[in-house]
């Protein structure tokens, strides 16, 4: 009884509660305080997105990048010049070299720049300038080159104790600086295709795939011409729309979306069975239109469940007038009286 | 001699005169005072106002009497403006919209402050034009009720139909408050400035350019703990990556740490790689026994997802390729994206049945950008 009342007593409470906060405390400094998620953010805009300079032997640029930050807190992004590609031949990407594709790298132009910073403090809704120079050398050599000005966020290097995957952003603005004048430009169409035989309804993707083999970057623009069976035509689809580039000696995949849904065109023109796609496309900036790349593809489009529905409907209206015939034959005929 | 009798007759009509003024000039009794926390608040300080239109210019006097002033003895306030400036600050002659007022923008709590409206039962405000010899330009109001020198009056003069105006010489202008009934007067001067321009014009482009924004939120994604040969653990990112841009589009590429050669989770004490493959295809860990690190993300309406990294086949995921030289395109948009664009970024990872035990970690880098 008494032990029971002990238990239940002030002091014993008091030595308990003590206990149990000092433990309390203890783990709470022992342990780091862990989110599945840490939820800080990274955000950096950019503008412009990217630059087109022709400029001449030993001539001198001067231009800016604005940077800003609408994340919630300062963060510390490291600034990186380097030369850059296309990502996985997707046109109009832009990635930085590593240190050694740098190295060996024929067409980087980035040992013509200079920034005015190496590494950035970027204030939450602030803008940021950050300048470069580009200095063309005298003896450099006519065609294209390439650098991005790149913007890393600085690591953040913890460790949560746990199977983590750690994140930085990186953006930039890639720059093309054509040097000299009458550039050679040139391309080869590898492929224009759908990536079905047939549809059921007008929503065809088609494949470009072309090929640079100029000394500067080409923008291939153009449209897509389908024609029915009739030979009419039933639609036409701007190719490239948004205008993106290929850099030299590179290739890229364009897709173009044809999602018309109907069938029947504008001026009423029968969208079904085989449609022929034809692909004229220029990339030159001077007199484009005497090197068009041209190519045909085809499809059809078979709208099968309506067919089929169709096909049910006469087929049942022939059985049921079938079935009404025959039960008027089969009737009796009523004798003369 | 005759240099005083020249002398005499003129100190003699100079007495004389002095009498008169004396002894028959009408007995005045004056009180001269000094306005206190007195300001003029000009809506306009530019030069050459015409008072009609955008050159409208509204007054605002405020002041303080150093003594009482009365109704019944025709209490006034005048604002009488520089000789030079005749026919300028009062274009046209002709009656102004007066107001009192209890406060106005040049207030200072504690110091020149409103804070009575100037009384009045029909107060009545003209502007005068001086003659440029012997009158000036002069604002006069009437009809002023009592005034105690404990106040500080407000009033505000209004007119845009070409009557007051501003003078056409920069710089200061002297100008001069007076307050007076029949009996008493207390008065101010004071300089006000004119500028030859007093609108400062802001301008700013909203640049043409296109723009891209990029956010990755959360940074750090705990994948919890694998168990050697165990299943596979998989991990939703909501919204970590999203993006919005004008007419360039925007794409999103991503490359691993891993070990250096591979990307993957990567225990540095093994050192172990659970391999995200070689950048190349996806990673396949849905079967027993299989051990392998990648990433596939939702898909935003109207943008693209690769094939790799597609959602959709349970424990297939994108196989993520190691440092910039093998960076893979993750997400793309061609056209102009607003407002942003969000995904969502899944996370599987499988250890195998000789996984070390151990603290593992991939340092992935997503790089966004805007088409060129």
């Amino acid at each position: 009884m008494m032990k029971n009342l002990k238990r239940y007593s002030a002091p014993w409470l008091n030595k308990k509660i003590t206990l149990f906060l000092a433990v309390s405390i203890a783990l709470f400094f022992a342990f780091p305080k862990q989110n599945l998620f840490a939820q800080t953010s990274l955000n950096i805009g950019t503008a412009p997105a990217s630059e087109k300079l022709t400029l001449q032997p030993g001539e001198k640029y001067e231009g800016e990048i604005v940077v800003w930050n609408l994340s919630e807190r300062t963060t510390t992004y490291d600034i990186f010049v380097r030369g850059f590609r296309q990502i996985e031949n997707q046109p109009g990407t832009a990635i930085m070299y590593t240190e050694d594709e740098e190295e060996r790298s024929l067409y980087s132009a980035a040992p013509w720049v200079t920034t005015s910073k190496q590494k950035v403090d970027l204030i939450p809704n602030r803008n940021e300038k950050i300048f470069y120079e580009i200095n063309v050398p005298e003896d450099a050599t006519k065609g294209e080159y390439t650098v991005i000005i790149a913007f890393i966020s600085e690591d953040v290097q913890q460790q949560l104790g746990t199977t983590a995957a750690f994140t930085s952003l990186s953006s930039g603005t890639p720059i093309l600086v054509k040097v000299g004048q009458d550039f050679a430009e040139n391309a080869e169409l590898l492929q224009f295709d759908t990536d079905k035989d047939w549809y059921e309804e007008p929503n065809v993707k088609f494949f470009t795939r072309v090929n640079n083999l100029g000394d500067t970057h080409i923008t291939p623009i153009g449209e897509i011409v389908l024609t029915n069976i009739f030979d009419q035509e039933v639609g036409k689809i701007v190719f490239n729309e948004s205008a993106q580039s290929i850099l030299r000696d590179n290739s890229a995949s364009y897709e173009t979306l044809w999602d018309y849904g109907s069938f029947l065109s504008k001026d009423n023109k029968i969208i079904l069975g085989p449609i022929k796609a034809d692909l004229i496309l220029m990339y030159r900036n001077f007199q484009p239109g005497f090197a068009p790349l041209t190519a045909t593809a085809s499809f059809w489009i078979i709208p099968w469940k309506y067919i089929l529905l169709l096909l049910l409907i006469i087929i049942t209206t022939m059985v049921v007038l079938r079935m009404r015939k025959k039960k008027k034959e089969d009737q009796p005929q009523q004798l003369p009286k | 001699m005759r240099k005083h009798n020249k002398v005499i007759p003129i100190l003699v009509t100079i007495f004389a005169t002095a009498l008169f003024f004396f002894v028959l000039s009408p007995v005045f009794k004056s009180e001269a005072g000094t306005l206190a926390e007195t300001y003029l608040f000009l809506s306009r300080i530019q030069t050459n106002l015409t008072g009609a239109g955008a050159d409208d210019v509204e007054i605002i006097l405020a002041f303080q009497p150093s003594q009482s002033f009365f109704l019944a003895d025709s209490a006034r306030v005048d604002i009488f403006f520089p000789m030079a400036d005749n026919a300028k600050w009062c274009r046209t002659a002709g009656a102004l919209t007066v107001t009192g007022v209890t406060s106005a923008a040049p207030d200072v709590t504690g110091g020149h402050e409103i804070t009575a409206a100037l009384p009045g039962v029909s107060l009545v405000a003209s502007c005068t034009q001086g003659n440029g010899t012997t009158t000036v330009d002069t604002i006069s109001i009437t009809g002023v009720g009592d005034l105690v020198n404990t106040a500080t009056y407000g009033v505000k003069l209004v007119n845009n139909t070409g009557i007051l105006g501003t003078a056409s010489t920069s710089g200061s202008r002297t100008v001069t408050v007076q307050v007076s009934d029949n009996n008493n007067l207390d008065s101010k001067t004071f300089g006000v400035y004119l500028l030859a321009d007093d609108t400062v014009e802001v301008t700013a482009t909203v640049a043409a350019a296109p723009t891209i924004t990029c956010t990755l939120s959360p940074v750090t994604v705990a994948l919890g703990t694998l168990y050697p040969g165990g299943g596979l653990v998989e991990i939703v990112s909501t919204g970590q990556v999203s993006t919005s841009s004008t007419n360039s589009g925007y794409y999103w590429a991503a490359y691993g740490q891993g070990n250096g050669t591979d990307a993957g989770l990567f225990y540095s004490g093994g050192p172990y790689l659970i391999s995200s493959g070689n950048g190349v295809g996806t990673v396949v860990i849905s079967g027993g026994g299989s051990e392998g690190f990648g990433i596939n993300l939702s898909t935003p309406t109207g943008a693209t997802v690769p094939t790799d990294f597609q959602t959709g086949i349970p424990g297939q995921y994108g196989s993520l390729g190691v440092a910039e030289a093998e960076a893979r395109l993750i997400l793309y948009k061609a056209t102009e994206t607003s407002p942003a664009h969000s995904a969502d970024i899944y996370y599987g990872a499988r250890a195998g049945a000789g996984a070390l035990s151990g603290v593992y970690t991939e340092y992935i880098t997503y790089v966004c950008g805007g088409y060129y």
